[in-house]
């Protein structure tokens, strides 16, 4: 019996780029052998340095997969009306209709989604245009807009301006609006606060936390920044060079880290009072076209042991859903 | 003290852009009388702290020299820097006052190699003869780094990573001897993992060179973790100026208040409960007559809206806010 109580499923998932320049060929691993479920009803967290792969792991579970991007191994399901999707058995045009209005997606960079030389409200239209079949009237549609926008507390000038004469956080919330109009089941919003100071960032994530509140809808954050996720997170994915090291609700992750690596995301930020030496990571996060050997961070790891360069540690449960890969966890040496 | 004890020394500085056509003109007060000074032989980290759209970038670029201040003075070593105006006073200046720069992708050439880049700006400032050795050089000058010339050899800007690369553009910076540092968000393209490493350099820039550094940025906890004084600016002014773990550990002023709160800190202890209220239109708020803050501040009086705030001195720091100009408000 699969437990339901997932929206995606992600079985040992392997996706690579393939590149061929100038003869030298690259394989480079940016997700390798991933396992983990959403979960409904909740904030997800997904948390690592650039070049850990986080970003490519989104793109598969949109299905966004073009060349040089391939997957090389393992399945994603959806789960729709208690229905589980393979989502690499579907047509392009089967896909279309689920985006927006099940799977929807919040980019890094506003003004890239946002036509320049059109008003907010024209964009909306157009964004309507391309995905809904079934025709909406132009007031009918004006009236959701507007309705949209009060409810998320926004401003309804902004549906006539350009996009230039907002700020970037205005813009942001717009995405976010835009991103939200059909109340999908599941949205993804790659680093959505990158751009954006302290204060705009705080407004951001209030949105995005009161919508997951009100449509009881599930919201995947990708961030590399440990201070969003336990403001707004309920259970955070670390990924470190194309796997995830550890999974757990963000209480345990922040009270209690298994893997090493999330032990120093965790220590080595500055905290207002506190003024004692922190220190970075050793070394540099390594290139996925030529991974270490055993465990990815055994070259970086103070408390390496023999065995992490030569077995890779599995993702194990160490109870309550808290899960890590490290041998360090399942009591040294076995 | 005179001002010629003072390695910087600005005041009243004011940079005005005009935006709009000829008949719609609005000035835009990017810079607005900000003055603040930093003394001689005593070696400091001054943090400029704000948001996008603050003027901290502008006022960066005025202490460069790089652009002219509408009104104003700014002197280093009690020398007019806008009286600059031989080719030999202005390569003076800017060995003693050196940038670094966000993005250190940008900062280096794609197609040069990153050692030929700390080489020449050895020959050009005639730090080191024209015909002097690279390897020799560049060895002994990476070691006070703790960089390895063999990490870098031969190497393209694409090949190295972000830390690695900004940690040159600090070295290269440091070529001149330069007492002046003026960083411009050294650390937001960097790693988390690696953040800290560049911020550690600074530090120890300070304490082991007697190095001065302007470190502008809008992240504010690594800001509280170096510096020694921190100003806080909004729209062009400075609203509050003083030690760090004043500032930044008992805020006085509203803005700084709301800043200090909405730092996402990694820890479970603050979750953010209460919401807040965002600027709509940043234009509105750089024209506002009164206190640029008065849209949003919790704490707001009419005043606010119709008079610009005086500076006043409160506990070893200056608040510009009009909560502080009665005697009887306590604090």
């Amino acid at each position: 019996m699969i437990n339901k109580n997932y929206l995606i499923r992600v079985e040992n998932l392997k996706a690579y780029y393939f590149t061929n320049l100038y003869g030298i060929k690259r394989l480079i691993k940016a997700v390798d052998g991933v396992s983990f479920e959403i979960h409904n009803n909740e904030i997800l967290g997904i948390a690592g340095e650039s070049g850990c792969g986080k970003t490519t792991l989104l793109k598969v579970l949109l299905g966004i997969i073009k060349p040089p991007l391939s997957v090389f191994e393992g399945k994603v399901y959806y789960l729709i009306n208690h229905e589980e999707k393979d989502i690499f058995s579907l047509s392009e045009n089967e896909f279309r209709k689920l985006r927006w209005k099940i799977v929807s997606y919040i980019p890094q960079g506003s003004m890239s989604v946002l036509n320049p030389i059109r008003k907010i409200k024209d964009t909306f239209k157009d964004f309507m245009k391309a995905h809904v079949q079934e025709m909406i009237s132009e007031d009918d549609f004006e009236n959701l807009l507007i309705e949209h926008l009060e409810s998320l507390g926004l401003p309804l000038e902004v549906l006539n301006s350009y996009p230039h004469q907002l700020s970037g956080g205005m813009r942001q919330r717009v995405t976010i609006a835009l991103s939200t109009l059909f109340r999908p089941r599941i949205i993804f919003a790659d680093e959505p606060t990158t751009a954006l100071d302290v204060v705009v960032q705080r407004g951001v994530l209030q949105l995005l936390k009161r919508i997951q509140k009100e449509h009881k809808n599930t919201i995947v954050i990708v961030s590399h920044d440990m201070g969003i996720h336990a403001h707004t997170s309920d259970r955070i994915a670390i990924m470190y060079a194309g796997k995830i090291i550890e999974v757990a609700s963000t209480r345990d992750i922040f009270s209690n880290p298994l893997h090493p690596y999330t032990k120093y995301l965790i220590n080595s930020l500055p905290k207002i009072g506190d003024k004692s030496f922190k220190s970075s990571i050793p070394g540099t996060p390594p290139f996925l076209a030529n991974p270490p050997s055993g465990c990815r961070f055994h070259e970086r790891c103070s408390e390496v042991m023999s065995i992490c360069k030569e077995s890779v540690p599995e993702l194990k449960d160490t109870g309550n859903g808290h899960k890590a890969a490290c041998f360090l966890v399942e009591g040294g040496r076995s | 003290m005179k001002e010629q004890d003072k390695l910087l020394f600005v005041k009243n500085l004011t940079k005005i852009f005009t935006i709009g056509s000829l008949l719609f003109k609005t000035k835009i007060y990017a810079v607005n009388n900000v003055s603040f000074e930093i003394e001689a032989g005593k070696p400091e980290i001054f943090t400029l702290a704000g948001e996008s759209g603050s003027g901290k970038s502008t006022l960066a670029r005025m202490l460069l020299g790089l652009i002219k201040p509408t009104f104003g003075t700014i002197q280093y070593k009690g020398k007019d820097i806008s009286k600059i105006n031989s080719q030999k006073e202005w390569l003076l200046f800017s060995k003693e006052v050196q940038p670094i720069f966000q993005n250190p992708f940008e900062t280096f050439s794609p197609l040069n190699k990153v050692e030929d880049y700390l080489y020449d700006t050895a020959k050009n400032y005639n730090i080191i003869l024209k015909t002097a050795d690279k390897s020799i050089f560049l060895k002994d000058y990476l070691n006070i780094f703790g960089l390895s010339y063999d990490e870098i050899k031969g190497r393209y800007p694409h090949e190295l990573s972000g830390g690695q690369l900004q940690r040159l553009s600090i070295a290269r910076a440091l070529i001149t001897n330069p007492s002046l540092l003026i960083a411009d968000e050294p650390v937001s393209m960097i790693d988390a993992s690696l953040r800290m490493s560049i911020v550690n350099l600074f530090k120890e820039l300070k304490d082991k060179f007697g190095v001065n550094v302007i470190y502008i940025t809008h992240d504010l906890a690594t800001a509280y973790y170096i510096s020694d004084r921190i100003a806080i600016m909004l729209r062009g002014n400075i609203v509050e100026m003083g030690p760090v773990e004043k500032v930044l550990g008992s805020p006085l002023h509203p803005y700084t208040k709301l800043l200090q709160q909405s730092i996402p800190e990694p820890t479970l202890e603050s979750r953010w409960d209460e919401e807040i209220k965002l600027s709509t239109m940043e234009e509105k708020e750089f024209t506002m007559i009164g206190c640029k803050f008065a849209g949003r501040c919790p704490e707001v009086k009419d005043i606010c809206i119709k008079e610009e705030p005086k500076e006043f001195l409160i506990d070893e720091r200056i608040v510009k806010c009009h909560l502080y100009s009665s005697p009887l408000v306590k604090v």
